[in-house]
């Protein structure tokens, strides 16, 4: 087994296909630490992921289920999963939350077309949110989902947006009532009642501190003006 | 009326929230949302009762008159039975 740091959990797991034993090259940690959590999935447990899949390679099997595994047990050490897109500029984690197939990469892609260097992916689908010491953190993990645009790096958030489509770019801070139910659907959401209910303390403490915004923008690079001077300010 | 065993209640962002753990998440994927009246509902349901009991609960509890109060009650078993989780 081999040691790695996720998004400050330290993780013991033994990688056997290309994806996962590529993108977490980044997060390995030396020997000598205990591990918090131990990565390990039953015997023929990815086998059957697979053969319930059969458009999936095992390489793939590995890495969407131990990434499953992860974001599971996360809650346990204070952290979540948003699915989003979460680009840091400067410093500071802006992310983007909407269902599959809306528009987040796309739009933080325009982001990064504008801010170049200053730019960076912390997790362009599935960003862990983490709170340390009362602050709320965003932070890398191997698991990005379709591309490996993850970064090991832990930045303060600075806001979270709930991104729809739409023919005209406008953003305006929501209120938590209403994106409640859409952030809720885009977290993972734990099966055992003890993960759950740490999993809704997490996000409780996310939404005390963290703004929320709405917005509904097209792909014109506009969008991206409009959105980082709602948020940044 | 009771509400179906296998839901969790919190408060997240200062909304009370309902979701399904275990077994329940298999068969329900919604999560539902509360507001005052509701909450309080909601907790009621949880050990069971029926509607003469809640609107006794809400009369008790709530500076609000029988018609305002059945309101709140249907309008609550509504969204409970459309979500599917109640027990009747």
């Amino acid at each position: 087994m081999s040691l790695y740091n996720i998004a400050g959990v330290t993780v013991s797991m033994t990688p056997r296909y290309e994806t996962l034993t590529r993108q977490s090259e980044a997060y390995r940690f030396p020997e000598g630490k205990t591990a918090d959590m131990e990565l390990v999935l039953p015997d023929g447990y990815l086998a059957g992921k697979q053969q319930e899949n059969p458009h999936l390679s095992m390489d793939d099997c590995e890495y969407i289920w131990y990434g499953f595994e992860f974001y599971r047990r996360l809650p346990r050490f204070g952290g979540i999963m948003l699915h989003s897109s979460c680009i840091a500029v400067d410093g500071e984690a802006y992310l983007f939350s909407a269902p599959s197939g809306t528009g987040k990469s796309t739009h933080t892609a325009l982001w990064k077309k504008r801010f170049g260097d200053r730019a960076l992916y912390i997790n362009d689908d599935k960003p862990a949110l983490c709170v340390a010491e009362g602050k709320i953190e965003a932070r890398g993990t191997p698991f990005s989902g379709k591309t490996d645009w993850n970064t090991n790096l832990s930045v303060p958030v600075k806001g979270i947006c709930v991104l729809e489509r739409g023919e005209k770019n406008r953003i305006y801070r929501a209120n938590t009532e209403e994106v409640l139910p859409k952030l809720l659907n885009q977290v993972f959401r734990p099966q055992n009642p003890q993960d759950m209910i740490r999993t809704l303390e997490i996000l409780d403490a996310v939404l005390a501190s963290v703004p929320v915004y709405r917005l509904y923008c097209n792909i014109s690079d506009e969008a991206a003006a409009l959105s980082y001077q709602a948020m940044h300010g | 009326m009771k509400i179906k065993k296998g839901f969790i209640k919190r408060s997240v962002g200062g909304t009370e929230v309902v979701v399904p753990v275990g077994e329940a998440s298999a068969h329900f994927n919604a999560m539902i949302t509360l507001n005052g009246s509701g909450s309080f509902l909601w907790s009621m349901l949880e050990q069971g009762a029926s509607e003469q009991e809640l609107l006794k609960g809400m009369l008790d509890k709530y500076d609000v008159g029988e018609e305002t109060a059945l309101r709140d009650i249907h309008a609550f078993l509504e969204k409970a039975r459309s979500a599917g989780v109640l027990d009747e």
